[in-house]
């Protein structure tokens, strides 16, 4: 009883995989929004957050916190603290740092 | 002929960083631009966006890689993998030469992600030839390597950073990319004159420049790659043109980024440097 | 000024110069030890010898910082780094659980798992599994927050990785009961203790709209939670996945989850049919139209692949 189920079972996986497998491959040759909205239908519920679109490499160097705020050229009073917690700041107005240079 | 064996002999004259928030733009109003330049590793996924992105992009533009996790420096060995998908990438994109820093960043298999600084030994000049030159033979393209910004010197140095920059790529027979920016925050942070750096530097290993803003502290300086190029390093890239001849340059800007348009018209301030004859042409014909 | 200011500290000493592979262990140690809540480089290292005369050992001063000082600047960054890339991962856990606790759980996860990749892509792919082993790490909600950092790290996982090749007409025709079956990479199974998907939609949502109303992301530290609606606890079964470059999530029954996680799990078709049944109350006699309706659906959005 159970192998017989099983067997039924078999044969529709393979129908339904049969059958998608042919929709998906008319959908493929379709250039139509239809073809590929009906895909979409399937899909379920789209996702859109903040880091949909994410780099997380780059060679600069870190001056905040969380990859959050940082320091903007307008700050004043740097501490010489590459934080954004309230104590950073910086200019880059080009002027010379060192007396020594 | 233009450019060297570093670069191909590639003239790609004025180039910015590709970045997310002017996909839009680029795509849309399709900017004439000589060249981006991706990092490598936001681009080394299996699939999905970030390489169906980079794709739009190749159909149109010059693309060049610039690595950020390679760590020359490290005395561990390179992640087998990392080489690996970083070989895909460059059959993916093409790239004439491909970058990454003169540092070190991860040891024992642990990563820091941070470009950290060596110290200039000759053990240390050992190790990163051999780096240098195994990656090159891997990948099969002219590697150059870019000095680093710094923060802290060693006491064990034994040299100076443009003795041991000239010392590895002599060696190792590479490239260089030289980024002007970074000579000028090292000079502030270690209290050298940054001429002397651009002075030294192997000329006929440049296979590219960049140059890129960086935010001033009280103590240091740090390279935010979030601010217009400052005049001392504009003088310094004229100085490294004037010595290496027309270079590939590429202008890095990676926090606040503002519109494509404001980014790509600081990084053609550039080409005043780069064809001073022909500006001053267009000067006279207006 | 020196000449040779990068060696200028290269007097002779009478300690040996540290070896690169020393150099680099010891400096690594002290840059990837958690700052004080102040944001400062600790005074000790970990094994309790002092951080000031660990960086004076390999550390040259300048005329403005100490050892000390320029050894924190990298210190600094690296947190600033780790710490960054984990919140844009995590967005809604750090809104369920609150930004102080976020970033005391951040920093106990990567003192436990710091990077082993290349890529800091991967730096939470750990994250879920470590923070259902501490609960103490989330507070009252932790069976939630587990739930969302599961959630989060799926839409990770389903954004860029690898697509396969679907099945073929021929492949699907030549299939036995003994034939194993391969799930695309990027289709992840998710189980949850809550409706927590809706949850983190909404949540991610509010964040992409402070983040273009603010120009930066909303930064907030305290420990609050505010925002975040009460929850019923109710099992939700998730494939979270990718058509046309976006990632998509669908809610499907437990069964049709069970089959996936065991084709996953790399049971032979026949095999994987049971599994999915087992504890059913689905009436035998309509499974063979549901299953004809999962596969059918799996194949159109091309999730099943040759193993």
């Amino acid at each position: 009883m159970k192998n017989q189920l099983n067997a039924v079972l078999l044969s529709a996986a393979l129908a339904g995989l049969a059958g998608g497998s042919a929709v998906a491959a008319h959908a493929a040759t379709q250039t139509s929004v239809n073809a590929n909205s009906a895909k979409v239908m399937k899909a379920g519920l789209r996702y859109s957050g903040s880091n949909y679109d994410t780099a997380k490499h780059s060679c600069k160097g870190k001056n905040d916190c969380k990859g959050q705020g940082g320091c903007k050229s307008s700050d004043n009073g740097c501490s010489g603290k590459n934080s954004c917690k309230g104590k950073g700041g910086c200019a880059t107005d080009g002027s010379k740092m060192p007396d020594s240079i | 002929m233009p450019g060297n064996r570093f670069n191909a002999f590639q003239d790609h004259g004025v180039g910015i960083g590709l970045r997310i928030p002017h996909y839009e733009h680029i795509f849309s109003r399709k900017p004439v631009v000589d060249w981006f330049e991706i990092i490598s590793e936001n681009y080394m996924c299996d699939a999905g966006r970030p390489p169906a992105m980079l794709d739009r992009i190749l159909e149109q533009y010059r693309v060049v890689q610039h690595g950020v996790s390679m760590y020359f420096g490290s005395v561990t060995a390179p992640d087998p993998e990392h080489l690996k998908r970083l070989k895909n990438l460059v059959r993916r994109t093409k790239t004439p030469w491909l970058s990454d820093h003169l540092c070190w960043g991860s040891v024992d298999g642990t990563y820091t992600h941070d470009l950290l600084p060596l110290p200039y030994t000759w053990e240390a000049v050992e190790r990163t030839v051999e780096r240098v030159r195994m990656v090159q033979d891997y990948l099969e393209i002219p590697v150059a390597v870019e000095n680093v910004s710094s923060y802290a010197a060693f006491t064990g140095s034994e040299m100076t950073e443009w003795e041991f920059l000239t010392e590895v790529v002599e060696r190792a027979d590479c490239g260089i990319l030289f980024d002007v920016n970074n000579v000028y925050v090292s000079a502030m942070n270690h209290e050298f004159n940054p001429l002397d750096y651009v002075n030294a530097v192997p000329a006929h290993r440049v296979a590219q420049i960049h140059i890129a803003g960086h935010s001033k502290y009280e103590k240091y300086i740090l390279d935010t790659h979030d601010h217009p190029v400052i005049d001392p390093v504009w003088q310094l890239y004229a100085r490294a043109i004037e010595r290496c001849g027309p270079t590939p340059t590429l202008l890095e800007w990676d926090d606040h980024i503002p519109s494509f348009d404001e980014v790509h018209a600081e990084a053609k301030k550039a080409e005043q440097f780069l064809h001073p004859h022909a500006t001053e042409l267009v000067g006279a014909a207006k | 000024m020196s000449a040779h200011p990068n060696v200028q500290a290269n007097a002779p000493t009478n300690q040996s110069p540290m070896d690169l592979a020393a150099l680099q262990r010891e400096m690594a140690a002290a840059v990837m030890q958690p700052l004080t809540p102040d944001e400062n480089m600790r005074a000790t290292m970990p094994d309790g010898r002092s951080t000031t005369a660990v960086a004076a050992s390999f550390i040259a001063p300048n005329s403005r910082l100490t050892a000390f000082e320029r050894l924190e600047i990298y210190n600094r960054q690296y947190w600033y780094r780790v710490l960054g890339a984990l919140a844009e991962d995590f967005p809604a856990l750090r809104a369920v659980i609150g930004g102080r606790r976020f970033e005391a759980l951040s920093i106990a996860y990567l003192a436990e798992h710091p990077s082993r990749s290349f890529t800091l892509r991967n730096l939470g792919s750990k994250l879920p599994a470590w923070l259902a082993a501490h609960p103490e790490q989330a507070g009252r909600r932790h069976r939630l927050a587990v739930d969302v950092a599961k959630m989060e790290w799926a839409f990770v996982e389903a954004f860029d990785a690898a697509e396969l090749a679907p099945l073929t007409q021929r492949q699907i025709a030549a299939l036995q009961g003994e034939s194993r079956l391969a799930l695309q990479p990027y289709l992840q199974l998710v189980a949850l203790h809550y409706p927590a998907d809706d949850l983190v939609l909404e949540l991610h949502a509010q964040e992409k709209r402070q983040t273009s109303e603010a120009g930066v992301a909303h930064e907030d530290d305290s420990g609050a939670t505010t925002g975040v609606p009460k929850l019923q606890p109710r099992p939700i079964w998730l494939a979270v996945h990718r058509v046309d470059l976006s990632v998509y999530y669908r809610r499907i029954g437990r069964e049709e989850f069970q089959t996936l996680d065991a084709l996953r799990s790399g049971s032979p078709f026949g095999e994987a049919l049971e599994a999915g049944f087992l504890g059913s109350r689905i009436p035998e006699r309509v499974r063979a139209e549901r299953v004809q309706e999962w596969f059918g659906s799996w194949a159109e959005l091309g999730w099943i692949c040759q193993a």
